[in-house]
């Protein structure tokens, strides 16, 4: 995944009511945090934050801080994103320093591919895992897991075992759980029931 | 229609409905959803008739989900009784809602589908509420 700059200017003030005056003016508080370092709270664009946490990656991209002292250069990822309940604009954003040689927990989210059989037959596709957690190096996190759902007919399901991860990866999630189900009965077994009411 | 099973109390006061909802804000099952943009109460009677409107709408289309449970007793007393001799009968069960709440879930059906099924269950109830998907920034 392509790594992003994010401009941080350091606060030195904290609370509620510096925060929202930052945000009046634009800008979101933040918070910079990691092994080895002391917490340090920063402020970002808002503007610059929505470019950088947007397209298919999400909160997943790897982000190369700007500025804010000791921290320039240092490569973070999105660890909590505090949205507006109305709204859906950022509140708050904690940034995690990542070491490139250590594996993160990070939560990637599913994409289908491939319309299924059991959808042509007139079944519902149930999405259950909109994202899968996996464990993984920073270099080699995905855009996202790409499930082929081709094959699936009616009454089927798919298993995060029957899923090819890549080497390296190690998925966090329950072996024997469903990321798409094929929900409905088969046109045959509809008709006898229709032919039997009548 | 949706009431609890049984309850500690049987009756209980009415309670404030000031400040945001904790949880229930992010779409947690389906990629479209209803969401509260007011607060009020919900009674069983209004998320009943707000499901089937969403479900004659959508035929056998898709899949929803009811993100609230009225759990609330509400009390009144009988017609034309003076005031006094106490709190009157349970009579009905509400959910409180807070601005922000998502109210019901879809998924399996296109977003015009969606859109139009949630603003026809929209009608059933007494507070106001928009449309979310999951690319506004509203998923988990």
């Amino acid at each position: 995944m392509e790594q992003r700059v994010l401009a941080i200017e350091v606060r030195d003030k904290v609370g509620k009511g510096v925060s929202r005056r930052l945000r009046t003016s634009g800008r979101i508080p933040a918070v910079v945090y990691g092994k080895g370092i002391e917490p340090v709270p920063v402020s970002v664009d808002k503007r610059e934050l929505s470019a950088v946490i947007a397209g298919e990656g999400g909160i997943n991209h790897l982000i190369t801080l700007k500025g804010g002292g000791s921290l320039d250069g240092k490569t973070v990822i999105v660890a909590d994103l505090v949205r507006n309940a109305l709204k859906g604009e950022a509140v708050h954003v904690d940034l995690h320093k990542i070491n490139m040689e250590e594996k993160v927990k990070v939560k990637v989210s599913v994409s289908l591919t491939g319309s299924a059989k059991g959808v042509k037959e007139g079944g519902l596709l149930d999405l259950v895992m909109h994202a899968i957690e996996i464990e993984c190096l920073p270099a080699q996190i995905p855009e996202h897991i790409e499930v082929d759902i081709t094959d699936l007919a009616i009454g089927g399901s798919l298993h995060i075992a029957d899923v090819q991860f890549p080497a390296g990866f190690r998925v966090l999630e329950d072996q024997k759980a469903a990321i798409v189900n094929i929900l409905g009965r088969a046109a045959e077994a509809e008709k006898v029931e229709e032919e039997e009411a009548e | 229609m949706l009431m609890p099973k049984r309850v500690k109390h049987r009756k209980q006061m009415k309670g404030k409905m000031k400040g945001s909802p904790h949880r229930g804000v992010t779409l947690a099952f389906g990629e479209y959803g209803l969401q509260a943009t007011e607060c009020g109460w919900l009674d069983s009677k209004q998320i009943e008739a707000a499901r089937i409107a969403l479900t004659r709408y959508i035929k056998r289309g898709g899949k929803t989900w009811i993100r609230i449970f009225p759990d609330k007793p509400l009390t009144s007393k009988p017609a034309e009784t003076r005031m006094g001799k106490g709190k009157g009968s349970p009579d009905s069960w509400v959910c409180v809602i807070k601005p922000g709440r998502i109210l019901y879930e879809m998924e399996g059906v296109s977003e015009e589908i969606a859109r139009e099924a949630f603003r026809l269950a929209a009608f059933k109830l007494p507070i106001s509420t928009k449309f979310v998907t999951r690319n506004d920034g509203h998923e988990e």
